[in-house]
């Protein structure tokens, strides 16, 4: 009996420590950490920035952002004109190109399929809002693809169809899989979707017959890992090759750490605090200023930031088209700030409800803020609400001060309408109700010659940093940590970066 | 036995129906919107109206409830919001891989618990007794989280002996295992502490028997004492507590499962929660409930194999 046992305790430590840990196959093959499971391949149903990071390696684009640049250069679009009205976009397209698992060769039919569903209302595109302007798209020929819209939309290249929503789909895919291609998608691009185990990983294989030439890679693999502590670690082991985070613990680790490497690339993402500009003292312009000379910002990014990310000096991020910080900008001055709150009736300060979303890192960033204001005498009540629930708070009101952290396309059109246009006050976006800037908006999103529309976006800045509907506290950076041995990771300026020309040493 | 089978099959069903009545009504409580989660931040008024009305959540709560009712009667759970799946296929698909980890960690806390046990009731009030019980505190103390990141730090990261995430494959038993031995020892402390300390308690009860007396005056050696005697009469709140803790385990495995990314139950029921997925949030707690419900009957059902003795009554 006792020999029975040892002999079972020695099996069982034999099974146990001495299999080998099965290594990721070949050397060809990369593991990539995701901080969450994947919501929907299908570009109608794209919600999280996962989904991008794969689809991007199994979809193309007609147009696509150049290698860590807000520029666009041709993708399944060989060639493209705008016609003198700026009504219509014509575009040449690829010949010889064919969709994944025989789905055929990619024509002006599949284009005019992929743009045309995000109007159909059974579909449920999330990009209805932007889709919406177009009002008519035309195959002509097998490779000439034709869109009309209602009015002049010079943004629809970089706010559509050079981000997920754009994504080239195969109408018979789409046809044959139904409300199944969710998890089904095909595309033209370097890997091909193999498969899906939720809460596993999702897998590609090499495509062979890529236009550009074949990945490097034979396979990938995105695995999901919800703690950033752990995706850290594995990263470190080797359980995985690479990840992305915005954590600054994880930043200012891995920079120390000569196992691996640390690339950084600015986002687009602005994160602000809106100023309900409909409500008690933040009618008024000076306490909106007083309140930007409360806070350091430069500290924030210091402290409680780890320096993941570039102080913010405008409500355009550095990457979108137009930014400009050459604008009235407002330094840490506590004194300052009393002197106008003074100026605005309120010597001693006044009570605010500060509402955020309880994530990182609002939930750091908004206590130190509480702290820069508390001490000119603003007091500040915080309500940290869930992330989901969120915008359900927020749509009910009762606020004074949000911050919120908003990743636009480069094109600033998108980002001011949803931020700063009045037909988008709550229930929409524009948290802070402000409205000054609408016309200028409005004349930006028709504007075809490009420096005159560089102009009215620098003018908006302007405006804004003399009314300060927002205050932006930082723009932050998108990390990747990886393996010494991975190589070719090329820098981009969104939250999925290019796979494609990767490899292992 | 046939008994307690009749008892199982009637207080079932109604046990299951105010477990989801309590759900049902407790997801609706809470803030946030479905509609918004499906759709996305940028989602204008009239999309949201229109999806809430496509989910059927614009309808009144009771009649949500009943149409709920309704579904139930015919079988059907429902589907997830999130994947449009069946949300039973996506609780079977992912059960395996939480029943694997509970039953591991059961294992692993009866190996080391019940062994800790018995030897500080046998060494009782000597620094054998006091250490083995400092540990079984620390155990019962030591928050899951914790405790995982503790493993990977010294085991994964320090030593490399095990791998930091993931569940391995059920085409491979020796990879399984392998990812398997860190969460169970993680999920498995809390309870290695209960058992070490309920084992003490309910040998030291047994010990100041007359029949262990009698045999120990017999001359029967120390081990037979103990294993062959004592600890049989022992097992019974044991096995209770091992069944008890099955249930809760399989519950507690959230946290071990987001700790090493690991597909499972826990994990399943957490992104439906952030996702606000009525119906899969509803499915996979009744499935515990379930679970917990039958791996309890069988429990008392267990104790007439153990004890002919014992019957259970209703």
């Amino acid at each position: 009996m006792k020999a029975r046992m040892i002999r079972l305790i020695l099996v069982a430590g034999l099974i146990v420590f001495g299999m080998p840990l099965a290594a990721g196959g070949a050397s060809s093959v990369i593991k990539i950490g995701m901080i969450s499971d994947i919501k929907s391949f299908d570009p109608a149903h794209l919600g999280d920035p996962n989904a991008e990071l794969v689809g991007h390696s199994i979809y193309n684009y007609l147009v696509r952002f150049g290698p860590g640049s807000t520029e666009i250069e041709p993708d399944l679009a060989t060639r493209w004109e705008t016609s003198s009205d700026g009504k219509v976009i014509t575009f040449h397209l690829r010949k010889g190109v064919n969709f994944h698992k025989g789905f055929g060769e990619f024509t002006a039919e599949d284009a005019k399929f992929s743009i045309e569903r995000h109007l159909d209302p059974n579909v449920k595109s999330r990009f209805l809002g932007v889709v919406k302007e177009v009002e008519k798209v035309e195959a002509v020929g097998s490779h000439t693809l034709r869109i009309h819209f209602k009015a002049p939309n010079p943004s629809f290249l970089t706010n559509f169809l050079a981000f997920g929503s754009g994504w080239m789909l195969s109408k018979k895919a789409v046809e044959k899989f139904g409300s199944k291609y969710d998890f089904n998608p095909v595309g033209t691009g370097p890997f091909i979707y193999e498969s899906y185990q939720r809460g596993t990983k999702v897998v590609v294989t090499k495509n062979q017959d890529y236009y550009k030439g074949p990945p490097k890679l034979s396979r990938v693999e995105f695995i999901p890992i919800p703690e950033s502590a752990v995706s850290y670690a594995a990263v470190q082991s080797g359980d995985v090759d690479l990840i992305y985070t915005r954590s600054k613990t994880i930043y200012g680790r891995a920079k120390k750490n000569t196992d691996l490497k640390v690339m950084t690339a600015p986002a687009l993402t602005v994160r602000q605090l809106y100023l309900n500009t409909n409500r008690g003292p933040m009618k008024d312009v000076r306490v909106r200023r007083a309140i930007a000379h409360a806070i350091d910002r430069k500290q924030l990014l210091v402290h409680v930031l780890g320096n993941t990310g570039i102080v913010g000096d405008s409500i355009l991020n550095p990457n979108h088209f137009g930014y400009t910080n050459d604008i009235k900008q407002y330094p840490f001055d506590p004194a300052r700030a009393k002197k106008l709150l003074s100026e605005a009736g309120f010597p001693n300060g006044f009570e605010m409800t500060f509402v955020y979303p309880l994530i990182p890192p609002d939930f750091e960033l908004a206590p130190a803020i509480a702290g820069f204001l508390g001490k000119v005498g603003i007091k500040v009540k915080l309500e940290g609400v869930e992330r989901v629930a969120f915008h359900t708070r927020v749509g009910q009101g009762g606020y004074d001060m949000l911050i919120i952290g908003l990743t636009r396309p480069p094109d600033p059109d998108n980002y001011l309408t949803v931020a700063f246009y009045s037909p988008n006050r709550p229930p929409g976006q524009n948290h802070s109700y402000y409205g000054n800037a609408d016309k200028l908006i409005e004349r930006a999103r028709v504007e075809l010659d490009r420096a005159r529309r560089k102009e009215i976006y620098i003018n908006i800045q302007k405006m804004a940093a003399e009314d300060m509907p927002t205050i932006p506290i930082y723009y932050p950076y998108s990390i990747a940590v990886m393996r010494k041995n991975v190589k070719g990771h090329v820098v981009g300026i969104f939250n999925f970066w290019d796979i494609y020309p990767m490899s292992l040493d | 036995m046939r008994r307690g089978l009749v008892r199982l099959a009637i207080s079932l069903p109604p046990t299951l129906l105010g477990v989801l009545t309590i759900v049902f009504l407790i997801t609706r409580l809470i803030p946030g919107d479905p509609a918004r989660v499906i759709l996305g931040e940028l989602a204008t008024p009239e999309a949201l109206r229109e999806m809430r009305h496509l989910l059927g959540l614009d309808q009144p709560v009771y009649i949500q409830y009943l149409k709920f009712l309704g579904d139930l009667l015919q079988g059907d759970l429902g589907t997830s919001l999130r994947t449009q799946a069946s949300v039973l296929d996506e609780i079977l698909r992912v059960f395996p891989y939480t029943l694997e980890l509970s039953v591991a960690a059961l294992i692993v806390s009866a190996i080391l618990g019940v062994p800790i046990g018995i030897f500080s009731a046998i060494r009782r009030n000597t620094a054998g007794d006091f250490l083995s019980m400092a540990i079984a505190l620390l155990g019962v103390s030591a928050p899951v989280f914790w405790v995982g990141i503790l493993l990977i730090l010294v085991f994964s990261l320090g030593l490399g002996w095990f791998p930091v995430i993931g569940a391995g494959s059920h085409d491979d038993l020796g990879k399984l295992l392998h990812h398997l031995a860190l969460p169970a020892i993680a999920l498995g402390t809390l309870n290695t502490g209960l058992m070490a300390r309920l084992t003490r308690s309910t040998m030291l009860d047994v010990l100041g028997e007359e029949y262990v007396r009698t045999a120990r005056s017999k001359g029967l050696s120390e081990r037979v004492v103990i294993w062959r005697h004592a600890l049989r009469n022992a097992l019974i709140p044991i096995i209770t507590l091992m069944g008890l803790n099955l249930g809760r385990l399989m519950g507690g495995a959230i946290v071990t499962e987001t700790v090493f990314a690991r597909a499972g139950l826990g994990r399943l029921l957490v992104d439906s929660i952030f996702a606000r997925d009525y119906p899969q949030v509803q499915a996979v707690v009744a499935f515990f409930a379930v679970v917990f419900i039958l791996v309890n009957s069988l429990v008392d059902l267990s104790y007439t194999y153990i004890d002919p003795r014992i019957e259970t009554d209703a």
